[in-house]
């Protein structure tokens, strides 16, 4: 009605930063969306680098030997966490999205209990394994 | 100054304007242009805190029957009631309760599927329906979205109504504030139905929302129409201490039990059959006789109460029936009820009067209707039982709804507002108001009045406490000339509803006060300690109250007793 | 004698930053700072209202049943959307407590946002009994059957009272205005499964567009701010599951229920008077 008239008050990109005192889902939410993006530039930046390859074995040599040493490795393990917990993650969110592990309605009793909360048990199982794998990969990126 | 234009208009969204609305958009099939207007966004009236059920004979195959019904209301009523409006309420309920079905609430089921009822005060069959213990919030929701369906009803969210245009004794329009924005507007239609709902905010110890302050009755009166009966002011044995909140009388109805100091259940000294479902003049009384007798419990704000006990109930059925007052009697008092009692004690509840109107809800005044709490019918008397609130609104939210859509679709012509008397209300809001200065405070006059009425118009009433709360309501009228208002914008300015609304309640209150000063008898929700008993012989009638700028004149109507002649109330 | 919490007296004192706004006046919102003593079980409601009565009446708010039903008083407390009225003050544990109008929504004045985009989408849903038996719905004759296990299954999703918290709650309501939102999906989802409704196609068809139910990516905010336990993120996933199985033509509802049969062999309850007789003829 007046709505142009008056402050608009939208949270746009703030409202995904700023988690503020929500559970930890709204975080993972927010990292789902980060990963996702960051995945999604990495694939054109790999597609962009192995199409080196088109160019001959020169080409790709000098293309790989430019994406090493310990900076690259640090972004190396970045895609790989982020591939982790994307993998994860969305096997959480699609589970979820198919109604499955979120409980089933029922009359509330207070205090309430809501889908979130009962999901929250596999969303720590994931977790865990997410920094297992991570712990792994990272002694095999940088120790071994 | 901006004038709107619609065939019908319904001032007020709570159960009876909601009603109202879907049905007068059901009967005109797209013929009529109706608007619908409320001073809170229309899903937020107070009806929502109806809690405990509402009336109607489903059953008659187990016992209930209408005649019992209309009995258990007109004896409830102490015999005030007008009983061919009473025959004509417990006729229309059984089809509003299906109707609410059809339309989508939760009711509560047995488990054969159908409607469940549980018992309630002073009725003799255990006949009141309800969704949890959340009923008028379901009803209100069910009815809310029912109107989705109906596009060609205008909504006005949050406008202000401020004054009947009312000349030579026809009806033309009303004034209103936009709150959003603060624009003054005038209306005109054809019909009007006012659903403005009751007027406890009066009171300071009160279950009403804080939005319930009369507007409607108080528009009226002013107006020119009569209110009835405003004497009889309802008050209900167990609201919240401290807040007022309402512990719902299912709570008894349930299996609840009401409990001195002493540990005893008192009502077996006052209602040995009933026991906690007596009515709630009689239950309310008991319960302040207790706690002045020094059987309660000390409050420190002097707010002594007694418990209410819902512990053996068990936790399975009170999470099922009741979940409201647990979390209510949870987040406001640290109190769970499967564990502890509830401290309560009488709250203002319910205004039995209101605008005078005839069986079909229509005033005097030709054009404009009334239908819940804002009107009395009468149904309820002087005293109402519980469940029969909802169930008013139901009925003459319809009947009304219907009425009035009939009436706009026949009558031709459209009002010509008359503009003098408008541009005269808008000085006074928008001008006058906003002019005024002085050292008084709108919130410290609210205080005092409040605080009167708590204590001198209350669950019992004296010839002298009731002189004194004249004298005191007049000054605050006085002292009301000099408070000015704190907030001078225009946009969503709540100082100046504050304003509006404070000075309807002080015209309301002077006719309860007066109205209750010259009935020199107890009847219902009316008790006077000096005059402990019930006068048929000379006030078995209606109380009217008519506005003049010194006060009211009083004038009396005559029961109407088609079935039961009074007798002696047992209990 | 009497040991009830809530009867003990005991104040501290409170600083509220309140969130000021008057679009004729201020081109941003600012925070006025209020401090009073604050006694045990005063709800945010009642400061707010101390504040309007005692220190400063040009704040504005909404209010009006003080008991959370009603849906009026829903403000961004701490960072955090909640109900004011059933809040105790002292349950946030601050000595500065910051209110401000609820987020994603234009602010009308003050701590008053303009809900009207709330409603609009919610109406868009149809959130109402969609059937073809008209004759029984104009003029009901019998309840329509549903049993408690029936009622179950929807009614946590009526208990909502249109606050607004979860839009504000919501981070896909943050940057997509037209998101069609958590509130109005979980009305979707209670009409659709109330047996007593045949209108779930409808529904489905309201909700399945660019702005629709895909756009939830169960952050999970709106069922942990949610006042009254609708839970409208489990609605959002059940209402995704529905229309994924209507396009595989799965999944249809049976009819919508009749009406109830005649109740036999039914006693009369013991201990229910007659009416006493007319006594004015
Ligand atoms: C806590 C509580 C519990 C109750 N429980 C029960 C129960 O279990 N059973 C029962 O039968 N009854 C019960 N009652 C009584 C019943 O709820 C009310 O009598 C009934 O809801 C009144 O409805 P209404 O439609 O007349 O008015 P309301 O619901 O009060 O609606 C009034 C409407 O008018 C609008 N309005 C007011 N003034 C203006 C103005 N100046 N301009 C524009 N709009 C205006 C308001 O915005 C609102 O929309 C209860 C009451 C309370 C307080
Ligand atoms: S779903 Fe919950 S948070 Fe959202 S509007 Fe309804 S009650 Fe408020
Ligand atoms: S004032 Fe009604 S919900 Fe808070």
């Amino acid at each position: 009605m007046q709505a142009n008239k008056h402050l608009d008050n939208r949270l746009g990109l703030r409202g995904w930063i700023r988690a503020g005192r929500y559970r930890f889902e709204r975080y993972l939410y927010i990292l789902h969306r980060i990963s996702g993006l960051s995945l999604l530039a990495y694939l054109l930046m790999h597609i962009y680098v192995t199409g080196a390859r088109i160019y001959g074995a020169d080409a790709w040599n000098t293309t790989m030997g430019s994406v090493t040493g310990p900076v690259f490795t640090m972004l190396e393990f970045l895609v790989m966490a982020a591939f982790v917990f994307h993998g994860l993650n969305g096997i959480r969110l699609v589970l979820i999205e198919l109604g499955i592990g979120i409980g089933r309605p029922m009359r509330q009793e207070y205090p309430y209990v809501n889908s979130n909360d009962k999901q929250r048990t596999m969303m720590w199982i994931l977790m865990v394994l997410v920094v297992i794998i991570l712990v792994i990969s990272a002694l095999d990126f940088f120790v071994l | 100054m901006e004038t709107r234009t619609h065939d019908l208009i319904i001032m007020g969204s709570g159960l009876a304007g909601l009603r109202a609305a879907v049905e007068a958009a059901r009967v005109s099939g797209g013929k009529l242009d109706i608007a619908i207007l409320a001073k809170t966004q229309l899903m937020r009236a107070h009806s929502v805190c109806a809690e405990g059920g509402t009336g109607a004979v489903m059953r008659p195959e187990e016992g209930d029957s209408l005649e019992l019904h209309a009995w258990d209301t007109v004896k409830g009523s102490d015999f005030l009631a007008d009983q061919d409006a009473v025959d004509l309420f417990v006729r229309s309920m059984p089809e509003e309760i299906l109707q609410l079905d059809h339309w989508g609430i939760p009711w509560s089921r047995r488990e054969d599927g159908l409607i469940n009822q549980r018992p309630f005060g002073g009725h003799s069959f255990p006949r009141a329906v309800f969704a949890a213990d959340k009923t008028g919030f379901f009803e209100m929701q069910a009815l809310y979205d029912t109107l989705q369906k109906y596009a060609q009803v205008i909504r006005y969210d949050e406008w202000l109504a401020t004054s009947l245009l009312v000349e030579n004794g026809q009806y033309k329009g009303f004034t209103a504030i936009e709150l959003g924005s603060g624009r003054f507007t005038s209306f005109r239609s054809k019909a009007l139905i006012i659903a403005t709902g009751g007027a406890c905010r009066i009171y300071g110890f009160t279950t009403y929302s804080h939005t319930v302050t009369g507007d409607g009755m108080a528009m009226a009166y002013r107006a020119g129409l009569p209110l009835k009966d405003m004497e009889f002011v309802q008050f209900h044995p167990t609201g919240l201490v401290p807040s007022g909140i309402l512990i719902t009388e299912a709570a008894r109805g349930e299996g609840g039990y009401l409990i001195n100091n002493q540990g005893e259940r008192f009502m077996s000294k006052y209602a040995e059959k009933m026991m906690e479902l007596a009515p709630r003049d009689i239950v309310s009384r008991s319960a302040m006789i207790e706690i002045e007798a020094g059987r309660g419990f000390s409050d420190p704000r002097g707010l002594d109460y007694v418990h209410c006990d819902l512990r053996h109930l068990g936790a399975h059925r009170i999470n099922e029936r009741l979940p409201l007052i647990r979390e209510v009697a949870i987040k406001f008092n640290g109190i769970d009820p499967i564990d502890n009692p509830i401290p309560v004690r009488p709250v203002a509840h319910y205004s039995m009067g209101g605008i005078h109107v005839n069986t079909e809800g229509a005033t005097p005044i030709e054009g404009i209707w009334v239908a819940g709490e804002a009107a009395c019918v009468s149904v309820h008397g002087a005293n109402r039982l519980g469940t029969n609130s909802t169930a008013e609104c139901l009925v003459w939210g319809k009947i009304t709804g219907a009425k009035a859509a009939l009436f706009a679709m026949q009558s031709k012509g459209m009002p010509e507002l008359p503009m003098e008397l408008a541009r005269a209300e808008e000085n006074r809001v928008m001008h006058e108001l906003f002019a005024r200065s002085g050292s008084e405070s709108l919130y410290q006059i609210r205080q005092e009045l409040r605080d009167i009425m708590d204590n001198n118009v209350g669950v019992f009433r004296t010839e002298q406490g009731l002189q004194q709360a004249l004298v005191k309501v007049r000054e605050l009228k006085a002292r009301y000339q000099h408070a000015g208002l704190q907030d001078k914008g225009t946009v969503y300015n709540t100082d100046l509803i504050t304003a509006l609304e404070l000075e309807n309640m002080l015209d309301l209150s002077l006719s309860i006060v007066e109205g209750a000063l010259v009935r020199q008898e107890s009847r219902g929700g009316h008790a006077r300690r000096d005059f402990p008993n019930r006068d048929d012989q000379n006030w078995l009638k209606h109380t009217l109250a008519y506005y003049t700028p010194q006060g009211p004149k009083l004038d009396y109507i005559p029961v109407r007793i088609t079935n039961w002649n009074p007798v002696e109330r047992k209990y | 004698m009497d040991t009830k919490k809530g009867t003990n007296h005991h104040t501290k004192t409170i600083t509220f930053r309140v969130q000021r706004f008057d679009p004729n006046r201020d081109a941003e919102p600012r925070l006025q700072e209020y401090t009073f003593p604050v006694s045990q079980g005063m709800t945010v409601l009642d400061c707010l209202i101390y504040i309007k009565e005692k220190l400063d009446g040009s704040l504005s708010f909404r209010a009006s049943c003080r008991m959370g039903i009603c849906g009026s008083c829903a403000m961004f407390v701490n960072g955090f959307p909640i109900l004011t009225c059933h809040t105790q003050t002292f349950e946030l544990n601050a000595d500065v407590i910051e209110i401000r109008s609820l987020p994603n929504y234009p602010i009308i004045k003050d701590l008053i946002p303009d809900l009207t985009m709330l409603f609009e989408k919610h109406k868009s849903i149809k959130p109402y009994i969609i059937r073809t038996d008209i004759k029984e719905i104009e003029s009901p004759t019998r309840e329509y059957h549903q049993s408690p296990q029936e009622l179950e299954d929807y009614l946590q999703f009526s208990y909502c009272l249109k606050c607004g918290i979860c839009l504000s709650a919501c981070p896909t309501v943050a940057t997509d205005r037209a998101f069609i939102g958590p509130q109005a999906l979980g009305q979707a989802f209670r009409y659709n499964n109330d047996t007593r409704d045949g209108g779930t196609a409808e529904r489905l068809d309201a909700i399945d567009h660019p702005h629709g139910v895909w756009r939830c990516h169960m952050a999970g905010a709106c069922a942990d701010a949610c006042p009254k336990g609708v839970d409208p993120a489990m609605a959002a996933q059940l209402l995704k599951r529905q229309a994924a199985a209507a396009v595989f033509g799965r999944g249809k509802k049976a009819k919508p229920a009749g009406v109830a049969p005649e109740p036999k062999n039914v006693s009369r309850r013991p201990n229910i008077p007659d009416a006493p007789p007319r006594t004015v003829e």
